[in-house]
């Protein structure tokens, strides 16, 4: 103990003068630059604390500039440090007695910072107490970000004195510091990058308190044992030792999760998401993360053994659109899909059913994916199994090779040219909507032609049997949509004051759509539309729904984006479904409507946080529950098989 | 006997390209005063820096009462007292303050001895050492390491550079530490003459080892005493001459 204090006066007492004089110099320079500076801003609301902080910051900028180096750069008298070195046995109790006199400095001087702001701002009638602000109906402490630095500055005191001792006569420390944390920053950066929002969850935070403690030790390793029969280039060769020894832990918990970031436990993922199934409904196509907050990697996920398994990484994304014209929907159920890579100029097309992956060149200029012959005519086939475009009658319409397939009645196709081979097309009832510019284009199966909608602009439209219900871009108020009919033949268009606030969900039949109404503070309501003659068929929803109080809904066919068939999600008996998805409501479960055609009655068939995704069988449903699972429910009984992931994590 | 400091193939250096100490083998036996000679750069002062722990040996032993000076450095260095060429002590500090720093150091530290060598030699104790001549400071640090009642005193060419009448004060005040017969020196020096006065023991340091090592009277024959520095000068040229030549 003696020793120890022998070394601590002795610092006091080499370094006394320059702290002193820094002191006094700073402190004076800063009240008199505060005096001249102008008032106005500096003492208004919100900045007094900031010329609190200023001090203290000074306090700390004293430590880490002066005294920390002087720490080791003191010890360089006529013959290096050769003083301390040959003394018995001091090399350890100097650096208790130096860290002694550091926690002191690093107490005092800002305190004397603090303190000395504080009379400055007594003498010239000023508080602060701007840095306490009332935020709602909290008071939070609003930290001028002055200190916020000097508090990060304190932590790397130990990191200056160590890295002195690494540098011949202990110059440049804080230079070297800050390159050495710089560093170390840009390393975590690297692996930050690649990994976006993994800094939400990361709770980095906690490993600050490594910083100071972890310098020290360095510190001690550099002075204690690199000094004792060596300089400063075994003290950086110890100390870098111990560094790096010290770094493991993070970095082995920074790797871990940048592991499990990119390399996820497949059965413990969080917010799944399902992009379709293979037409045989074995397997299917999937992302998700070992966190909600991290993007998800695409997984392949064998539904009859649960087994998953990872097809990508983060950049690696599965589209539905292979062909040109690209398809803005997903087909919900679908063999190929087109893989690329965000981060690579990568192309392939991934068969979900083999898991065999095929590369294929781009054409940039022409944006579409060179196949070779025989996969262009397994994809074609493919498309026409799962295109969700529909002629009236329920017949598949498809796009291939600039032309337009109808499926007739007999089985046969009827072909079109496809003007079109730019641009998005997305279902539009009996027709299709193009996204190759603005305004969108509409293009009618009933008379395999472009309508042109006279008088508005449209943004969107329905084709019912050749009848267009278009919607138009005027600005409308919130919720609102302004509908109107248009008769292709006569070239006659009428408003829809009727579908005012309404939504078109599906064609419940050849000749009538499924309309939701929204009702503000008041629940949604269902009903049947016949374009033809404008006639509205209520569908009143089931008791339990009604008991429920469901309000605040708005419904979706498909919650997960699959089969987005104009004729809607359809089970084997030919029944609609609608999924009552919750939006800010206590109640979180979906509720799950059937709606029978032929008999115009509503059904409640489900209550759950569901993702529909196919109907194996007319007595069962694969769903998607809560974005963790895919189970299998049995309709009849309400029972639930979990078919991925086999084991609950 | 045990030897006090016994040195086996000492090899150190700075760094690759400078090799200093190039297999070094040297005995200091106790109570003798043993006198290290060679030129400028022959390795003197590294070869006390590494008995003072204070470098790392590439390779050989050292042990200092029988105790590797690096891993029992307390041990061994409370029982070493040193002086160097220059004084390597804080420019700050004055005499009196090295003193109270130095006293929870060595356990064995003698106030009373310290006092006594400070009016002796004339020590102004309230002087910066930056302040301070050059004598003045050599005599602080004479005081200081001898009040440390040393078994071993390790100098490091204490007398160059210092004008006539300073230098016979270091040199008394060496001698009179030299009446307890204990005491083992090992005095690194290129002045002859201070050598013949107090070398029990000569050893000629060469391209970083020991040429020559014995008695006086080993090292030169049946020199008389008075003649010892001009023999001294010759026995020193001619290994010099001979290592060149050979």
């Amino acid at each position: 103990m003696n020793l120890l204090l022998e070394w601590c006066w002795k610092e006091w007492r080499a370094q006394r003068g320059l702290l002193l004089a820094y002191l006094l110099l700073v402190f004076g320079c800063m009240m008199c630059g505060f005096l001249l500076a102008p008032g106005h801003f500096w003492y208004e609301d919100g900045n007094r604390a900031h010329v609190l902080g200023w001090f203290v910051g000074a306090g700390v900028i004293g430590v880490l500039a002066f005294a920390v180096p002087a720490l080791v750069r003191g010890e360089f008298g006529a013959k290096d440090d050769q003083f301390v070195r040959r003394l018995p046995g001091a090399l350890a109790p100097a650096y208790w007695g130096k860290l002694l006199f550091l926690l002191l400095c690093a107490a005092a001087l800002p305190l004397l910072g603090l303190c000395t702001g504080e009379l400055y701002l007594q003498a010239t009638e000023h508080v602060w107490d701007d840095l306490f602000v009332v935020r709602g109906i909290e008071v939070v402490t609003a930290w001028p970000a002055i200190l916020i630095g000097a508090a990060s500055a304190m932590l790397l005191l130990p990191w200056v004195w160590a890295l002195a001792t690494w540098l011949p006569n202990g110059r440049m420390a804080i230079g070297a510091t800050a390159l050495l944390t710089v560093l170390l920053g840009l390393a975590a950066f690297g692996v930050v990058r690649n990994c976006p929002q993994i800094e939400l969850t990361l709770g980095w935070q906690s490993w600050l308190w490594l910083v100071a403690p972890l310098g020290l030790v360095v510190a001690w390793v550099s002075w204690v044992r690199g000094r004792r029969g060596g300089g400063h280039l075994r003290s950086a060769k110890l100390g870098a030792g111990a560094l790096a020894i010290g770094l493991l832990p993070p970095a082995g918990w920074l790797g871990s999760q940048a592991w499990e970031y990119h390399h996820p436990d497949l059965q413990a993922l969080v917010n799944l998401g399902i992009d379709g199934l293979s037409p045989d409904l074995h397997f299917a196509l999937g992302r998700g993360a070992h966190r909600l907050e991290w993007y998800g990697v695409p997984v392949r996920i064998d539904l009859q053994t649960g087994v998953g398994e990872q097809i990508g990484g983060i950049n690696t994304h599965l589209g539905v659109e292979i062909l040109r014209p690209f398809s803005l929907c997903p087909r919900g159920q679908q063999r190929y899909w087109h893989c690329s890579d965000y981060a690579r100029d990568l192309h392939a097309v991934y068969d979900l059913t083999t898991g065999v992956r095929t590369e294929v060149q781009h054409d940039a200029a022409r944006h579409r994916l060179e196949l070779p012959a025989d996969l262009q005519a397994h994809v074609v086939a493919d498309l026409r199994a799962t295109t969700p475009f529909r002629a009236p009658g329920n017949r598949p319409a498809w796009i291939a090779d600039g032309t337009l397939f109808v499926e007739q009645a007999d089985g046969s196709c009827s072909r079109t040219a496809w003007p079109e081979q730019a641009g998005y097309v997305r279902p539009a009832g009996h027709g299709i909507m193009v996204f190759s510019g603005a305004p969108v284009r509409l293009y009618d199966l009933t008379r395999r032609a472009f309508i042109v909608v006279p008088k508005i602009k449209a943004s969107g439209g329905f084709a019912v049997q050749g009848i267009w219900l278009v919607e138009s871009e005027l600005p409308v108020r919130a919720n609102q949509s302004h509908w109107h009919r248009f008769d292709p033949d006569r070239e006659v268009l009428d408003p829809c004051p009727e579908l005012a606030n309404c939504s078109l969900l599906a064609l419940l039949d050849d000749e009538e759509v499924l309309v939701l109404r929204h009702r503000p503070g008041f629940a949604e309501e269902l009903f049947a539309y016949r374009p033809r003659d404008r006639k509205q068929t209520s569908l009143p929803p089931p008791p339990e729904f009604v008991a429920a109080n469901v309000r605040w809904c708005f419904a979706s066919f498909g919650s997960s984006g699959l089969a987005r068939n104009p004729y809607g999600l359809r089970d084997p008996r030919g029944r609609l479904w609608v999924v009552w998805s919750p939006y800010g409501r206590q109640d979180p479960q979906m509720r799950c409507l059937a709606i029978d055609p032929a008999t115009r009655t509503v059904q409640q068939v489900l209550v759950g946080d569901l993702d529909i995704l196919a109907f194996p069988d007319e007595h069962s449903v694969l769903a998607l529950e809560a974005r963790r699972r895919i189970v299998r429910i049995d309709l009849a009984t309400g029972d639930k098989t979990v078919l991925f992931p086999r084991t609950t994590p | 006997m045990n030897d006090v400091l016994k040195i086996d193939g000492l090899h150190c250096g700075y760094g690759r390209s400078k090799q200093v100490l190039r297999g070094l083998d040297l005995q200091v036996a106790p109570g003798k005063v043993t006198v290290l000679l060679g030129a400028n750069g022959a390795g003197k002062s590294t070869l006390l820096r590494v008995l003072l722990g204070v470098l790392r040996p590439e390779r050989g032993t050292v042990r200092i009462f029988g105790q590797d000076p690096l891993r029992a450095h307390r041990a061994v260095l409370q029982r070493i007292g040193y002086v160097p060429d220059v004084p390597d002590v804080y420019p700050w500090m004055q005499p009196r303050e090295l003193f109270r720093f130095l006293r929870p150091q060595y356990p064995r530290w003698n106030d009373a001895l310290c006092s006594e060598l400070c009016a002796r030699l004339s020590v102004p104790l309230r002087t910066k050492f930056k302040a301070l001549s050059r004598g003045q400071g050599m005599k602080a640090m004479l005081v200081a390491a001898l009040a440390v009642e040393p078994e071993l005193l390790l100098l490091d060419e204490p007398f160059a550079g210092l004008d006539p009448l300073v230098r016979e004060q270091v040199l008394q005040g060496v001698v009179e530490a030299l009446r307890d017969g204990e005491r083992t020196v090992l005095c690194a020096t290129h002045e002859l003459e201070i050598a013949a006065r107090i070398a029990d023991r000569v050893a000629v340091l060469h391209d970083g080892v020991i040429r020559k090592h014995g008695t006086l009277a080993e090292v030169l024959g049946e020199e008389e005493p008075r003649q010892v520095p001009q023999a001294l000068h010759s026995m020193l040229a001619a290994t010099c001459a001979a290592q060149v030549g050979s």
